[in-house]
């Protein structure tokens, strides 16, 4: 609008205005109005403002009376309403067909990973929505009925609602302060005429607002009902809404418009009696009414007291006011109510577990996306991103990676060790997965994996079960795999535990026919001490004949290490015997002649020459490591060893192991001397103890004992024995000390042809005995 | 069975697994006066350590400790002066039945050689001033010194 024609518009009238208002006198003087005039002038306006105020006044009763009705019968239209109850039914059937296309939603947001959309985002309101739109009406009518519980608690402080809601709020006043104030306004004077219009315009003006404020709250009140049953009837809608986020906002809409429309009414309700009360309880406004009508004091202007003009407004306030404040609260706690539902969704999440039964869920599709689907069947239906990596290592095998196919399954058994490994489970833990594993309910992958557990922790079935799962885990896998090898290296890391506890189940074993297994056996067995035949020790040395030198050198030693185990040669004496007997496998008499030099048990030309030979000859490094330790050690047996050499020289069969010079067969005055010689010169270097450990073969040569006879003798005649007299011991010479001392070594290492031996010394020699 | 009552053979076990320490125990019996090796190789000593052995009511431990004190003593090896301190000391008595075993030994076992004992103690060990004396159960000795020139 141009400025000028709207500064016309206001100015006009307030001329008018003023005019009649301040110019009484000079229009009087101008107009030549007397005051016959002016009585008429007010009558007229007296009259008009008596009818307009008689209609609004009757349209005010009539809408005070019709609200009062209305709040005091609300209930019986939003009870057990028909029409809303069949329309909701037929919303919430309606609704419950879209469950379906949610699933679908979901279900395509889970495979596709729409974030928001998918089953971990959505489930619980789906759940949620679904449970609770068949109590949607329900729902709704709790609140309804709170509302109306708080409408009639506000109303029952009203009492006479239709004469409170009008007089209440002093609208009966106004009619009061007009009658007063036409009767005030009747005598004629320029004050009076002044004052007329300004009442007139004034209580037009607040019956007006206060007519529409009521209007506007009827108007309202009947809304809100129809308006509460198409929020009712939309109920199910709404909660369908509820599970999408992009619906979301109408759920929001929804339970605003609800809580406005539902709580509006009481919370205006409760404007309008909080202002009856301040209203209906201020005797100074009577007073005031009177002060006015005396038009005595500086209060009176325009024919109302300041005080009435207040108390006019305060009640335009609480008609107007009250019913704007009532529908932003109600709206307002519309809003709140949908953080409040915000509120609950994420507590009743903690509490029931969600967050936790998210991640839970999260952790499982991820592993389903790597490994697939679980199960014979199932696992056939998604292979998930394993099956790709498995037909990778395929396609790399069939180009010519021979060993990709092996260590991709490997790889694949290791994750889900690494899945079982975190359970820590027991060994009853891991006794129910074999048994699933053997029922097929276990994957492959899943299967080993348990397996490989078990032969770590030595849980193998015992005995022929224990036998059969390593064979079928070894030969499904493939004997030469690498998860084989794996396993296998679980088992041997466990001593085969279980499956092994008794020798007889390690024999049976190790009897197997699989040659990885047989050979992880056989190396625990030697590892472990546990090789107690050479039939055994044979079985042994055959399996690893191919194997790399490395491998060959650490089962000999091994199995050297064991030989002192072996029935066959536990005693000493027997391992001697075994060493010469040409019947035995060399290769275990090889082992038993580096053990017995090793021991100091070579002690005689015939088993360092056999011995020797088991080496490869008196210049391998062995023979020679034995001969220095003989030289050392076993100064008879290199004297014998010397005698043969010598012998040797002159005629060559000496030196066969087998050939015994000194038999009486053989034996000569000139093969005994050069013998006596040897041991003659070894012999006082040697101590007792030395002496004892002279091979008894060698003992047993007439030789060694006339030698050892003549050293006894020769001692004893250096320091002869004192015989004994009465109350006397005798004192032992040199040489009974000597036999003293070699007896004593037979109490520990006692041999009978020795000591027959040295009783002949004793008895040649003349010692006095004991 | 070892015979623990003899000086000779109550280390009989040990010595005759060794060679060297045997010979050495004999070349010193043998570096002794007659009438001492009589002393080690008399029944009559067994007798008599067996009976001390009984007069203190030493157990098996102690006898053989007795036996090897005895021996050592005639072999050289324990001055005769420390017998008290040695008597204490290797059968674990007081002083009291330390000082009654040691009277015992010198004066029942000891007593057919004391005096060639003493000289070959001198002989080997020289004057010990201040040494521990020979106790005497009657304080005979004041000084409480064994006087090894009588």
């Amino acid at each position: 609008m141009k400025p000028k024609l709207k500064i016309l518009k206001i100015s006009i009238p307030v001329f008018i205005l003023a005019v009649f208002v301040f110019s009484a006198d000079i229009a009087h003087a101008i107009f030549g109005i007397d005051y016959l005039t002016n009585w008429a002038i007010m009558q007229l306006i007296l009259g008009i403002q008596g009818i307009v105020m008689s209609i609004i006044g009757k349209f005010l009763t009539y809408v005070a009376e019709g609200l009062a009705w209305f709040l005091k019968y609300q209930s019986n239209f939003l009870q057990d309403v028909a029409i809303v109850n069949t329309s909701w039914a037929i919303f919430r059937d309606f609704a419950n067909m879209f469950f379906i296309l949610i699933l679908i939603i979901i279900a395509f947001a889970t495979i596709f990973d729409w974030q928001g959309y998918n089953w971990k985002g959505l489930m619980p309101k789906f759940i949620f929505a679904a449970l609770l739109i068949n109590f949607s009406l329900a729902i709704s009518m709790i609140f309804i009925n709170i509302s109306i519980a708080l409408s009639n608690l506000m109303l029952s402080q009203f009492g006479d609602i239709t004469a409170n809601l009008a007089g209440g709020l002093g609208i009966t006043k106004l009619a009061d302060a007009m009658t007063k104030s036409s009767s005030i306004f009747s005598t004629a004077s320029e004050a009076t005429f002044l004052s007329t219009i300004v009442s007139f315009v004034g209580i037009i003006v607040v019956a007006s607002i206060a007519l529409m404020a009521m209007i506007s709250a009827f108007i309202f009140s009947i809304a809100r009902i129809p308006v509460l049953w198409a929020l009712m009837i939309l109920s199910p809608l709404a909660w369908i809404t509820y599970i999408l986020p992009s619906t979301r906002t109408f759920w929001n809409d929804w339970w605003k418009w609800f809580f406005g429309w539902t709580f509006f009414l009481p919370i205006y309700l409760f404007a309008l009696m909080m202002g009856f009360v301040i209203l209906s309880n201020r005797p100074d406004l009577t007073a005031a009414a009177k002060i006015a009508e005396d038009g005595s004091g500086f209060g009176f202007l325009f024919g109302f007291t300041f005080q009435n003009l207040f108390y006019y407004v305060l009640t335009i306030i609480i008609l107007v006011g009250g019913l704007a404040m009532s529908l932003k609260a109600s709206f307002a706690a519309g809003g709140g109510a949908t953080k409040a539902f915000s509120a609950i969704d994420a507590w009743t999440k903690r509490k029931f577990y969600v967050p936790a039964m998210q991640k839970a869920g999260k952790e499982k599709l991820a592993e389903i996306k790597d490994t697939g689907l679980q199960g014979k069947y199932l696992g056939k239906l998604y292979g998930g991103e394993r099956a790709e990596r498995l037909r990778t290592a395929r396609v790399a095998g069939l180009l010519g990676k021979k060993e990709a196919m092996s260590e991709a399954e490997a790889l694949e058994v290791q994750k889900s060790y690494a899945k079982y490994q975190a359970r820590n489970l027991n060994k009853a833990g891991l006794d129910e997965l074999e048994a699933k594993a053997q029922q097929g309910e276990l994957g492959k992958f899943d299967k080993f994996a348990v397996r490989k557990l078990r032969a770590e922790n030595g849980w193998v079935a015992p005995a022929t079960a224990g036998q059969q799962e390593m064979e079928s885990t070894i030969k499904e896998a493939g004997e030469n795999s690498k998860f084989a090898q794996d396993y296998l290296k679980a088992l041997q890391k466990s001593n085969f535990s279980d499956a092994m506890a008794s020798q007889a189940e390690a024999e049976n074993l190790a009897a197997t026919t699989l040659v990885p297994l047989k050979k992880a056996v056989m190396e625990t067995m030697v590892k472990n001490n546990r090789v107690l035949t050479d039939v055994m020790a044979k079985s042994i040395l055959d399996v690893f004949a191919t194997d790399s030198k490395e491998v060959n050198d650490r089962i000999k030693e091994g199995l050297q290490k064991n030989i002192k185990n072996f029935e066959e040669t536990k005693k000493k004496k027997v391992r001697a015997a075994y060493l010469l007997d040409p019947s035995k496998d060399p290769r275990v008499k090889r082992l038993l002649a580096k053990q017995m030099s090793e021991d100091g048990e070579i002690t005689t030309y015939q088993k360092y020459k056999t011995a020797a030979e088991l080496f490869g000859g008196e210049n391998e490094i062995e023979s020679r490591a034995m001969l220095n330790k003989l030289i050392k050690d076993k100064p008879l047996a290199y004297a014998d060893i010397l005698f043969r050499q010598k012998l040797g020289q002159i005629d060559n069969t000496s030196l066969d192991a087998d050939y015994d010079p000194l038999s009486p067969a053989n034996t000569s005055p000139q093969k005994e001397t050069m013998f006596a010689d040897e041991i003659r010169e070894k012999l006082p270097k040697m101590g007792a103890k030395a002496i004892n450990e002279v091979d008894v073969e060698i003992w047993k040569r007439p030789v060694f004992e006339t030698v050892l006879g003549k050293k006894i003798s020769d001692l004893e005649t250096a320091q002869p024995s004192t015989v004994p007299r009465p109350g006397k011991r005798g004192k032992a010479g040199a040489g009974k000390r000597y036999i003293q001392r070699i007896m004593k070594t037979f109490e520990t290492d006692p041999d009978p042809d020795k000591e027959a031996v040295l009783e002949r010394i004793i008895r040649t020699s003349g010692i006095p005995w004991p | 069975m070892v015979n623990i009552y003899s000086p000779i053979e109550v280390d009989n076990d040990t010595l005759l697994l060794d060679d060297e320490k045997h010979e050495l125990f004999y070349s010193k019996i043998s570096s002794l006066s007659q009438n001492i090796q009589d002393l080690l190789f008399s029944i009559d000593t067994e007798e008599k350590l067996k009976n001390v052995s009984v007069q203190l009511r030493l157990n098996q431990k102690q006898t053989i400790e007795l036996t090897r004190l005895v021996r050592d003593i005639i072999i050289k090896d324990v001055y005769l002066g420390d017998i008290l301190k040695e008597a204490q000391k290797r059968l674990s008595l007081d002083e009291t039945a330390a000082r009654d075993a040691a009277n015992k030994i010198i004066s029942e076992i000891f007593s057919p050689a004391l005096e060639d004992i003493k000289k070959l103690h001198i002989e080997k060990f020289g004057k010990k001033e201040n040494a521990p004396t020979q106790p005497t159960a009657n304080n005979s000795n004041p000084n409480n010194m064994i006087n090894l020139k009588k």
